[in-house]
């Protein structure tokens, strides 16, 4: 059985919690051959995950930072020149899909089927022509200045913006321009343009399509809108591209597995089916991380573990952290993982220097060994202002230790009870709640056992491979009976 | 939305959330438009002390007309006027470092009697020589450069300079190779052909193979827009090679090429260097750059998209030499091709005049690519025709600033020619049909910077296939021309063959320019 596997902007290319986790999914899952499609903003990465043996291809798909489409595509060129369609052809063949793409992208997807259909025939089309010189015909830039320009949420579209937009469906939806081979399913990790090739594949082929939301990819792009400037006009144009986008992998996954309930509330809200949903919690290995009593530090230490960076809020711990000394003299806090704001990171310095905290807390760096750090802490505490289902919590859980955390994203879910909760950005209810657990001997050692119970029994290594193979095995057996 | 709400305490934060939504809101309607997506009723303007939305966005809008105006004092015009002459400045003198290589060795030539690979003096089968090899070097050269070049500058763009260094490394490697092959294959030619004597083409493959490397070596410079230290080093090796003629024998010629080799090891030298500084700077910056491991596409990738720059540069040379070789065809000697100073004299001097015209040409077709860019984010999509008017009006801002610059050029240079001023032109030897060559070839210099500046936009804008048919064009017309005049009334009327090529260079991309421009935003969306 080969399954194709699609990315973005992640595995196996760049490090994080969701390349960590395709990569481990591929390389338990060893009974099953997997074709892995990478998407990429350019080429100038580095493989930064060996792919498994039972990796048989890797496919990456730069939608920027290359001449020709094709060039890191590992063939010939001869073989990769497609010819160039004329004018009557691209009018006749491609312009009636292209236009209904676009009426569709314009209002987020509404008819997602019609949708579906036309990027069905577009990749139809593409497979015998040349991508690029499709796009720059004046045909479809004529199509596509008319449909936005005389559409009234659209008309106060700059010119520069027209063009812009116009170049960036061309290197979103690359995808479309690739042959993709026979394989038997299809997961991507995320609703994004990556899932195309899935959606064209069961249209054309039938072939089953799997859905993995680790975030929720809508709601973050809307978190990146807020940042950017730009008219009006433009905003409307992003959150419809990615609505119809997020729409269309919604609309023809067979299943959505979000990794927490936290998801779940979103995707109803796209007016998904409850019952086509399915959480698959992520997985850690419970035998890694694991209780080991003698790592225990004497002094009271308190560990955060993340990348530093403005949305996993470190100054909100380093706050926390006045309290917790106030109250415990001898109590520290080791921040463990990567700097990957630098800017930020000179924040935080410069607070713990306002504060008088050197030495109190202290940024470690990222670890290679996260089981034995948790191990010596007597409190794990997660500061962040945005999470998605969090790695970290889980892990710190597994090893039973009580934690502290903010109330974001999946967190809650995720402790249930097994640890302490409090509102994000409020550093004295945080260095309250550490100072309770850092004090009361017997509450950690409650929440501890309570909240290895709970990772054995529903956040296990084991129970994620197991759910995967179900769903993998079930998708692919349904589409056998029903052919 | 709701949250950005919450976050406005007074009318300043107001405006100052209505100006992050959209800093070009133009009125109070527009801001009435924003107030609505901001959630803000009328019962909440009221709550701000306004009868309904319309009337707080009156208010509004005075106060976005402050903020946007702050700063916007007669001072700070003044001070944007003046930047604006610093940048125009800037811009001219560029062009005219890009041409002064040019102008140096010409200098060098007039005032010492040594240029790089011309001295005065000379025997005419050295010229031959010298000339042909000039002549085949730029071809060759120009051949290979655009492939490279156009990834230098797509990787540079992108900041990735590893791949630069690995491109010029690649660039290098592969100009050593087809300038080898070349010489090669030339050497044997002549040798089976005898078309010239084996001990004179040993020199023409010595300038052939030093030229190439130097015009190859100076390339990334011109790329990457090094104007100073190009010039930094023309003027090195000309006082070097002044040297090594002079002190070890001025009649040694083949001293002349150390002082090329020098050049292109200078030009190498600075091209890693400016690399490997970008690079250390850019580690500094993102600690994970150092480990990258980027592939390069393959070479075969690499070369395609490139192919038609690298024949539009022969083509350029070729349209350039065509009016000479035509006239040294009508060789009065026993070789096929043989150097005629009176017609090189008069063609040379001309080429002077462009040096003051490229800088006008830079700045003129900069401040093109500036408006295009610029107008597009100003015009709204829905009023494309004015979009298009700018641009079309900036270009033929180009074009005139261009033809002034040249005439004027051409004038003065003219003037400076029939007075003879010494030091310089007293040593030129100008006859009556130098003269003559110098008019015709100036005027078509004059053409050739209109089609010099229509290639720039259409390199600008990916579209080679334009000068391509446009040279050969020019090319074709310059031959017919050219040969035809000359065989019926002298060698010096095929002066008109070049007049008569550059025209069509020049009347032909204008054409093909002036279509692109009346549909720029459908050209610029294609370009990239």
């Amino acid at each position: 059985m080969i399954i194709m596997m699609l990315t973005e902007g992640t595995y196996p290319y760049v490090k994080g919690g969701v390349s960590t986790w395709t990569h481990n999914l591929i390389s338990s899952l060893d009974e099953f051959k997997f074709v892995v499609v990478a998407v990429v903003a350019n080429p100038y990465v580095d493989l930064l995950y060996e792919p498994p043996r039972n990796v048989v291809r890797l496919i990456m798909v730069p939608l920027w930072g290359t001449e020709l489409l094709e060039e890191y595509v590992d063939t010939s060129l001869l073989r990769l020149v497609k010819p160039k369609p004329s004018r009557k052809t691209i009018r006749e063949e491609f312009l009636p899909a292209f236009s209904t793409f676009l009426s569709e992208v314009k209002s987020g997807g509404k008819n997602v089927e019609k949708l579906g259909e036309s990027l069905s025939e577009m990749h139809h089309f593409f497979k015998r022509y040349n991508y690029k010189t499709v796009f720059k015909s004046e045909e479809v830039w004529e199509a596509f200045s008319r449909q936005l320009v005389e559409d009234p949420l659209y008309a106060s579209l700059k010119t520069s913006s027209l063009i812009r937009f116009g170049r960036l469906i061309q290197h979103l939806f690359r995808v479309l321009a690739y042959d993709f081979p026979e394989v038997d399913l299809c997961h991507s990790s995320v609703a994004s343009f990556c899932g195309i090739p899935a959606i064209v594949l069961k249209m054309e082929r039938g072939v089953p399509y799997l859905l993995t939301e680790h975030g929720v990819y809508f709601r973050e792009r809307i978190l990146d809108l807020v940042k950017e400037s730009g008219t009006l006009a433009e905003r409307f144009f992003w959150l419809n591209l990615y609505r119809a986008v997020v729409r269309l992998n919604y609309h023809y996954a067979d299943k959505i597995l979000p990794v927490c309930g936290f998801n779940v509330r979103w995707e109803v809200e796209f007016g998904i089916a409850k019952e086509k949903i399915e959480i698959i919690y992520n997985g850690v290995d419970v035998e890694r991380f694991r209780p080991r009593p003698e790592l225990e530090e004497e002094k009271p230490l308190i560990v955060v573990m993340g990348r530093v960076n403005k949305l996993k809020d470190m100054v909100n711990v380093i706050e926390a952290m006045e309290y917790v000394v106030g109250e415990i003299p001898d109590a520290r806090c080791e921040i463990i993982g990567p700097i990957e704001d630098k800017a930020y990171h000179e924040v935080c310095l410069k607070r713990l220097g306002e504060l008088g905290l050197e030495g109190k807390v202290v940024f470690k760096g990222p670890s290679e060994s996260p089981e034995f750090d948790y191990n010596r802490a007597r409190v794990v505490a997660q500061p962040s202002i945005s999470e998605g289902f969090p790695f970290t919590v889980v892990e710190a859980m597994a090893c039973g230790k009580p934690v502290v955390a903010t109330d974001v994203g999946g967190v809650r879910e995720a402790l249930e009870g097994c640890g302490i909760i409090v509102p994000a950005r409020d550093p004295k209810r945080l260095g309250e709640a550490l100072i309770q657990v850092l004090i009361d001997e017997k509450l950690r050692r409650e929440l501890g056992e309570k909240a290895r119970r709970r990772v054995v029994e529903l956040f296990s290594y084991q129970r994620f491979l197991t759910e995967y193979r179900r769903v993998y095995l079930e998708a692919v057996s349904k589409r056998k009976l029903e052919a | 939305m709701g949250v950005v709400f919450e976050a406005v305490s007074d009318l300043d934060s107001l405006a100052k959330t209505v100006l992050q939504i959209d800093d070009k809101v133009g009125d109070y309607l527009g801001v009435a438009v924003i107030l609505e997506v901001l959630g803000i009723t009328d019962g909440i303007a009221q709550r701000y002390g306004f009868v309904d939305r319309f009337s707080l966005a009156k208010k509004l809008i005075e106060i976005i007309d402050y903020y946007r105006g702050r700063g916007e004092t007669v001072e700070s015009r003044e001070a944007k006027l003046a930047e604006q002459i610093r940048e125009a400045l800037k811009l001219y003198i560029h062009g005219i470092l890009y041409g002064s290589p040019w102008l140096l060795m010409t200098l060098a030539l007039l005032s010492t009697e040594v240029a790089l690979w011309s001295i005065r003096g000379a025997t005419i089968m050295f010229a031959t020589m010298v000339g042909l090899a000039t002549f085949l070097s730029l071809i060759v050269s120009s051949a290979v450069q655009p492939v490279f070049v156009r990834k230098m500058l797509f990787y540079l763009h992108q900041a990735m300079y590893k791949l630069v260094v690995r491109v010029v490394e690649i660039y290098f490697a592969v100009g050593l190779l087809v300038v080898a092959s070349a010489s090669l294959l030339l050497y044997y030619l002549n040798f089976f052909l005898r078309l010239y004597p084996m001990e004179w083409f040993s020199l023409f493959i010595l300038y052939f193979t030093a030229l190439s490397m130097l015009w190859l070596a100076i390339a990334p410079l011109y790329a990457f827009r090094k104007y100073v230290i190009l010039v930094a080093i023309f003027a090195g090796i000309i006082i070097l090679n002044n040297f090594l003629v002079k002190s070890l024998g001025s009649s040694l010629s083949p001293f002349q090429p150390y002082g090329l080799y020098f050049a292109i090891l200078a030009s190498a030298v600075y091209t890693f260097t400016y690399l490997y500084l970008k690079e250390k700077a850019l580690e500094r910056y993102k600690p994970e750059y150092n480990d990258l491991k980027v592939k390069l596409p393959r070479l075969s990738f690499m070369v395609l998209p490139g192919l038609p720059y690298a024949l539009a540069g022969a083509l350029y040379f070729i349209l350039l030499f065509m009016d000479r070789l035509v006239v040294w065809s009508m060789s009065p000697s026993a070789y096929p091709l043989w150097f005629n100073l009176d017609y090189e004299v008069g063609a040379n001097l001309a080429l002077l005049m462009l040096i003051p015209v490229f800088g006008a040409l830079n700045h003129s077709v900069l401040s093109l690519y500036r408006e295009i860019v610029e107008s597009g984010e100003h015009v709204e999509a829905r009023h494309v025709k004015l979009y298009r008017l700018r641009v079309r009006d900036r270009y033929f801002a180009c074009l005139r600033s261009i033809t002034a610059s040249s005439l004027i050029s051409l004038a003065v240079l003219y003037f400076l020619l029939l007075q003879q001023p010494q030091p310089f032109f007293g040593l030129i030897p100008v006859s009556r049909q130098s003269l003559f060559v110098f008019i015709l070839a100036g005027l078509g210099n004059f053409f050739i910077a209109i089609f010099l500046a229509n290639s720039m936009l259409h390199n600008y804008l990916y579209k080679p296939g334009i000068s391509i048919l446009t040279l050969a064009a020019a090319i074709a017309g310059n031959l017919l021309v050219g040969f035809t005049l000359s065989r019926l009334y002298g060698f010096e009327y095929a002066a008109f063959g070049y007049l008569a090529g550059c025209l069509l260079a020049a009347l032909l991309s204008t054409i093909f320019t002036f279509k692109l421009i009346s549909r720029i935003d459908y050209t610029y969306y294609t370009a990239f």
